[in-house]
């Protein structure tokens, strides 16, 4: 691979990111490169500064320190490089975050019509398109509230997907749901993972990461403490805290 | 989700005897023996009084004075202004109804029930022109007729709403007139009175309320300091000042550093006082209702891309206002009630003209009682309604919610 395609195809590259709450160190100094197309895994025990991290990458928190360039956009205080990289980065939540008062499709249809300036038509077409891609077109006209926490999550997704983003962020997406309904939120996930799409996954689910994941980086106090594939991680993991965390957790 | 099982054959069979339901509810245990029977007898002390009175009470107090106690001092040979300017009222009360459902049907049920009686009271005396109870005799036509376009599928809230603009503001131009020598000569509101302006101020008063109120709110939680201040300085003095208080600097004090030439409307005097006032309450249960929404929803909203005006419009404004619409209409039943507050200072609203109906002409001087109790039912008739709206929306919260 020529050095020039290599360039081209980076998504996400943070170079030394630091941040503080108040005096508290969350990220010391964070610097990954996310190839197009790679499924990247983040996991760690809680405190550990994994979704800190994935929410600085469309600032949702500032960073304080160190760089970070998504598709070429230098995340800056500049309000247009802002919305260019929330516009292509989708980001779905543990706790859904849906809007209540809209309904299914309205959900899914808000952002492509008031960012993407998309006729309701078009709008409307994409949202049931996006559904269907999520398997649950028939909800459409029903309120989030109306639906069981797999099928709002999956909702999130078709959500985050309708503004046609590169890269789809998940923090924690299956943590909020009952154990029957972790299935087919990851199923969808799997799809979407092999369709090609940029993932980075903050997630305690180690068989999705076995099977999608390109890469884990595994996080503690703020800071990377082991990255690998995951027959590296889970086989043959080097460091202590690695070992005693997936210990626990696999 | 599963449906809650509902077999009538899991349901205990209940003893439903009018016996039993007097002893489970009214005689045990012990004090509530006592309860019912002290009850009873104070019933019955107020029956012995009520009764009586009610018998031989002056009601001809209130039907004789019946036009001052619904429109003031307006024009006698300009009432057919008023008539026409109120008329669109009863069929966008009923198109209300139609398009929101049983939420606005108390009050569709209580505008009938109230037009029926008055047209089957004017039978029984000759103190009605027939122009007026021709009015309340089309009225209940048209809530129904209001209904059966509001249940239409191409007709929704924005329609009534809209509606409803236009109406305040053609009552307004009708009422107040042109110049002097046109077909509709000018009525000084100084004329205008009665229920006619109780019910002007309540409705343009919470028209302008709410859209004030969460201007005002929005401003208190800007990044823009003079906002914030603007709206900090105005929400905190208003909320700190009684109406009456208001009122009187309003009203008095006002005309004092105002040039000589202009003759201040005292009536837009305190109607500005009651918006001032009850704009300060509205933006603060707004604010409530826009803190309400959590932090999940606005950053779900940014991380699509969502600019900040956007997420204000169509994200978090709908929630707190769903949030505060109990609130809301709270507000809307104190201002129409704070509005009694102006026949204090010599304004004949419906309380004013109750006043200069019993202090002014000696026949009626002991009828005070009567003419008090009329007004009484109608602002309970009113507000009653206005909280049988904010019930019906809580209900319909609650069946979308969870």
């Amino acid at each position: 691979m020529s050095a020039q395609s290599v360039e081209n195809d980076v998504m996400i590259q943070t170079t030394d990111v630091e941040k503080w709450f108040g005096s508290l160190h969350v990220l010391q100094g964070i610097s990954v490169t996310i190839k197009k197309g790679e499924v990247v895994v983040i996991f760690g025990p809680s405190g550990s500064g994994k979704s800190t991290f994935i929410r600085t990458l469309n600032r949702l928190e500032e960073h304080h320190r160190g760089e970070i360039v998504v598709d070429g956009t230098v995340l800056d205080n500049d309000v247009r490089n802002i919305e260019t990289i929330r516009s292509e980065i989708g980001m779905v939540f543990q706790q859904f975050n849906l809007f209540p008062h809209k309904s299914v499709i309205d959900n899914v249809a808000m952002a492509p019509r008031l960012v993407r300036k998309m006729s309701k038509t078009e709008a409307d077409e994409l949202a049931m398109s996006m559904l269907e891609l999520v398997k649950i077109p028939e909800q459409a006209y029903k309120f989030p509230g109306q639906l069981s926490g797999g099928q709002q999550q999956r909702v999130a997704i078709a959500r985050a997907l309708a503004m046609r983003p590169k890269i789809m962020m998940f923090d924690e997406p299956t943590s909020a749901l009952d154990p029957e309904m972790i299935a087919e939120v990851l199923d969808v996930m799997i799809d979407l993972a092999k369709s090609g799409m940029t993932m980075i996954v903050v997630t305690h689910e180690m068989g999705f990461a076995r099977e999608v994941a390109d890469r884990l980086l595994m996080f503690d106090e703020g800071k990377i403490v082991e990255e690998g594939t995951p027959d590296k991680m889970f086989d043959n993991p080097q460091h202590d805290r690695t070992k005693e965390f997936l210990s626990r957790v696999l | 989700m599963t449906e809650p099982t509902t077999s009538s054959e899991l349901r205990p069979v209940e003893d439903q005897s009018f016996a039993t339901w007097v002893k489970v509810n009214l005689f045990s245990p012990w004090y509530n023996s006592v309860l019912t029977v002290v009850g009873a007898v104070m019933v019955i002390l107020l029956l012995k009084v009520a009764i009586p009175f009610l018998l031989t009470a002056q009601w001809a107090a209130v039907t004789t004075n019946i036009q001052i106690l619904l429109v003031g001092q307006y024009p006698s040979e300009e009432l057919w202004r008023v008539g026409a300017g109120v008329l669109p009222m009863p069929f966008i009360v009923g198109a209300a109804w139609g398009v929101w459902g049983s939420m606005m049907r108390t009050f569709s049920v209580i505008l009938i029930v109230a037009s029926v009686l008055t047209v089957i009271s004017s039978f029984f005396g000759d103190s009605m022109t027939p122009g007026f109870v021709l009015w309340f005799a089309v009225s209940p036509v048209l809530v129904l007729l209001g209904y059966t376009v509001g249940r239409r599928s191409f007709i929704g809230p924005r329609h009534v709403l809209i509606g409803w603009f236009l109406f305040l503001m053609l009552t307004l131009f009708l009422l107040r007139g042109f110049g002097e020598d046109s077909a509709m000569p000018y009525v000084s509101t100084s004329r205008w009175g009665g229920l006619l302006v109780t019910i002007l101020i309540a409705q343009v008063g919470i028209a302008i309320v709410l859209p004030l109120g969460i201007v005002l709110a929005l401003a208190r939680q800007s990044n823009l300091w003079f906002f914030k201040a603007a709206a900090l300085v105005y929400i905190e003095i208003l909320r700190a000042t009684p109406l009456l208080a208001l009122l009187f600097l309003m009203l008095i004090v006002s005309p004092m550093f105002l040039p000589d030439i202009t003759t201040p409307d005292r009536l837009m005097l305190a109607f500005i006082a009651i918006v001032m006032n009850n704009s300060a309450y509205m933006a603060e249960n707004i604010r409530g209702g826009l803190q309400s929404v959590s932090k999940g929803q606005i950053e779900a909203a940014e991380a699509l891309g969502m600019r900040g005006r956007h997420v204000t419009l169509f994200i978090i404004l709908p929630q707190a206002i769903r949030a505060t619409i109990p609130a809301i209409v709270g507000q809307f039943i104190i201002l129409f009630k704070d509005t009694a507050v102006i026949a204090l200072v010599g304004l004949l609203d419906l309380l004013g003209a109750a006043y200069a109906i019993i202090l002014g002409q000696d026949a009626w001087r002991t009828a005070d009682l009567e003419v008090f109790l009329f007004v009484a039912a109608v602002y309970w008739i009113f507000t009653y309604g206005m909280s049988s709206v904010s019930a019906g929306v809580e209900k319909r919260m609650r069946a979308g919610a969870d």
